[in-house]
């Protein structure tokens, strides 16, 4: 049954009795977790860890809807094309397979085996909030991430091998794969090149592996780094009408990629409220999600008042677009 | 329009509480005056306290938007007692205090029936809703029997005498200082608790008290909560006061239940009530009104004992409502 769009909650890794209250409290019914804690002995989730998950969820009424990213070793070979590749390409089979047993419908993946890059110290906000930044000419003698350079062909060559895999698994298994934007969509940190940081990027991964069970986790703080409001309208238009658009992070940055810094989601450079509209006027029926929100005095380490300040932000700007156009709801 | 909050009195010694309020986006604060070190003993607003507070909001990048006098600074003059007019001097002292401050906005209390006594049991509890959050539940059905008035209790006319005799003392200073009074009306909006009398309890009370005090600078706190669970229409409320000026301020909570209807109501979280919050602002933005709206109580959520959490909640509702009204 399809559902409207809406907003949830996520980017935590242990999922306790007072996280499903608190996300239920705040008015959400949908939740993601981020690389949850379970065991990695095996290189894969088992199933009972996974289902233990589910249960907790069902227990509060809640959807979990997906599970972003596995722990960077559990792929690190198939994406640096590695000696490791086969082992954990089975592996990665099994933990897809398992998710699909136990009814968690989304799995979150990036293809950034250097990580996410920031710089120090933080950009202080309104009210000296703490802000997370990037300035890639302050990281111009970073050594290399790994043994050598990692070009593009190459890393697009190991997402192919990888996807022509893992795609018929997930098909098979009923669980959608959603691609993440590198962050920050620079072409290349670390020797590693970055080639999932442009509309092209997309377009092109896409197109090759064009299937029900496979989209994009938009991030829209990566998004509007790689062009603004534009650029993040540019990727909606194109990729919700076809289904592309599993879920979306809701953040946003002041600034370019090679230079930008986050910010509260009243205060970034796209007009948030512009983008709620159109993605109810496209028809997107998933949820959205608080990302990384700046950390306000005395907040907790997931940044519980950050992440209910953007979840209420959120909400009003869903409502008063379903409230404008009610005929879509 | 501005996103307000009232502060706790102890927030005032704690920068960062201060802080943590600009950072998620509130513009200006609520204030009562007892938060004034003296205040509360003496019934006046000292110079150099309401200075310091000033200053210290001013730190966090914060001001007044609204300082209220408190309900025990006119109980005796409700109340016909002696001591009234030493009540008066002091509302009249402490609204020109607001005046050499520059402060826009002055609240006085109208004569709440619950300050009157001893009812026998508190009319709200707190319930839980979705997830276990906990709100108020407030339940009237006994409190509004109609009963005779307790002995002392002062009569409906009486009230209305002492409560213009307020508002004559101070208006002149309002005026001459460009000070906007700001009634808030009964809370619970009803004419009378166990048979205590209220007066400013609906639209029709409201538009005598600004019959009575014929000023621009006399008007009202729409407080949506109340206007809504007192069963008149908040939105004609709006058009009529909004088109009149007089709106000075707005509590902008969410409410479900009536009390002529349901006999109690419930305040709950902003995007849970009967209420649409964004066609609330929306009136209120179509009569012109641009100063504050304030989320006003402040319910319970795991884990947040201080409040932030659900304070950031609602100054994010309240700021996607402006945005979503191009008012951002």
């Amino acid at each position: 049954m399809s559902l409207p769009m809406r907003v949830g909650l996520g980017q935590f890794n242990e999922l306790t009795d007072e996280m499903c209250q608190f996300i239920k409290q705040i008015g959400c019914d949908d939740f993601l977790m981020n690389t949850p804690n379970l065991p990695t002995d095996s290189g894969f989730w088992q199933i009972d860890d996974l289902a233990a998950l589910k249960a907790k969820a069902d227990e509060h009424d809640l959807r979990l809807m997906a599970l972003e990213n596995v722990p960077i070793p559990f792929y690190l070979d198939i994406m640096l094309g590695g000696d490791g590749r086969e082992q954990q390409l089975t592996n990665m089979v099994t933990t897809v397979r398992n998710m699909g047993k136990v009814g968690i419908p989304i799995l979150g993946y990036h293809w950034i085996p250097a990580s996410v890059w920031r710089t120090q110290p933080a950009e202080l906000l309104r009210g000296g909030a703490q802000a997370t930044r990037f300035h890639e000419a302050e990281h111009a003698d970073a050594p290399l991430s790994f043994d050598r350079v990692y070009s593009a062909e190459e890393m697009w060559d190991n997402y192919c091998w990888y996807l022509d895999r893992i795609l018929p698994v997930a098909e098979e298994a009923g669980v959608r794969l959603a691609l993440h934007p590198d962050d920050p969509p620079v072409p290349t940190l670390g020797g590693v090149a970055r080639i999932f940081g442009s509309f092209e990027g997309f377009r092109r991964a896409m197109d090759k592996y064009d299937s029900p069970n496979h989209g994009l986790d938009f991030c829209m703080g990566c998004w509007s780094e790689m062009g603004g409001h534009e650029n993040v309208m540019k990727g909606f238009d194109y990729f919700v009408p076809d289904g592309k658009i599993i879920y979306i992070h809701f953040r946003d940055v002041k600034g370019t990629a090679d230079c930008f810094h986050e910010c509260f989601i009243d205060d970034g450079q796209v007009d948030t409220f512009a983008v709620v509209q159109q993605l109810h006027a496209l028809g997107f029926d998933g949820f959205m999600i608080p990302d990384h929100v700046p950390a306000t005095v005395g907040d907790s380490p997931w940044h519980h008042r950050g992440r209910a300040h953007c979840v209420g932000f959120m909400q009003a700007l869903v409502q008063v677009a379903q409230k404008l156009n009610p005929k879509l709801v | 329009m501005l996103v307000g909050t009232r502060i706790s009195p102890e927030w005032l010694e704690r920068p960062e509480d201060l802080r943590f309020l600009k950072q998620v986006g509130v513009d200006v604060v609520d204030i009562t005056m007892s938060l004034i070190p003296g205040y509360s003993d003496t019934g006046r607003l000292s110079r150099e306290g309401l200075a310091r507070a000033v200053d210290l909001l001013a730190a966090a990048d914060l001001r007044i938007e609204r300082i209220n006098s408190t309900g025990d600074a006119t109980q005796r003059t409700f109340l016909g007692q002696a001591g009234a007019e030493e009540e008066l001097d002091n509302l009249a002292h402490n609204a020109q205090m607001c005046v050499d401050f520059g402060l826009p906005v002055l609240g006085v209390q109208c004569f709440q029936a619950a300050t009157f006594g001893h009812f026998p049991a508190p009319a709200h509890s707190w319930v839980e809703g979705r997830g276990g959050y906990q709100y108020l539940h407030s339940d009237l059905r006994e409190a509004i029997q109609h009963r005779p008035a307790p002995a002392g209790s002062p009569t409906h006319e009486q009230l209305w005498e002492r409560t213009l005799r307020i508002f004559h003392t101070i208006m002149p200073i309002a005026e001459s200082g460009g000070l906007l009074c700001a009634m808030h009306g009964n809370d619970p909006p009803v004419p009378a608790l166990y048979g205590v009398a209220q007066i400013l309890y609906d639209f029709d009370s409201f538009d005598r008290l600004f019959r009575e005090v014929d000023s621009p600078n006399m008007g009202m706190t729409f407080c949506v909560g109340t206007r809504y669970e007192s069963g008149q229409d908040v939105f004609e409320g709006i058009r009529r006061f909004g088109s009149q000026e007089r709106i000075f301020h707005v509590h902008f909570r969410n409410v479900h239940g009536r009390i002529p209807v349901d006999g109690w109501y419930e305040e709950r979280a902003p995007d849970e009530g009967d209420l649409s919050m964004y066609a609330v602002a929306g009136a209120l933005r179509d009569v012109g009104y641009k100063r504050a709206i304030d989320y006003d109580h402040i319910m319970k959520l795991v884990g947040d004992d201080d409040g932030k959490a659900y304070i950031a909640f609602c100054v994010g509702h309240s700021r996607g409502i402006l945005e979503g009204l191009g008012l951002a």
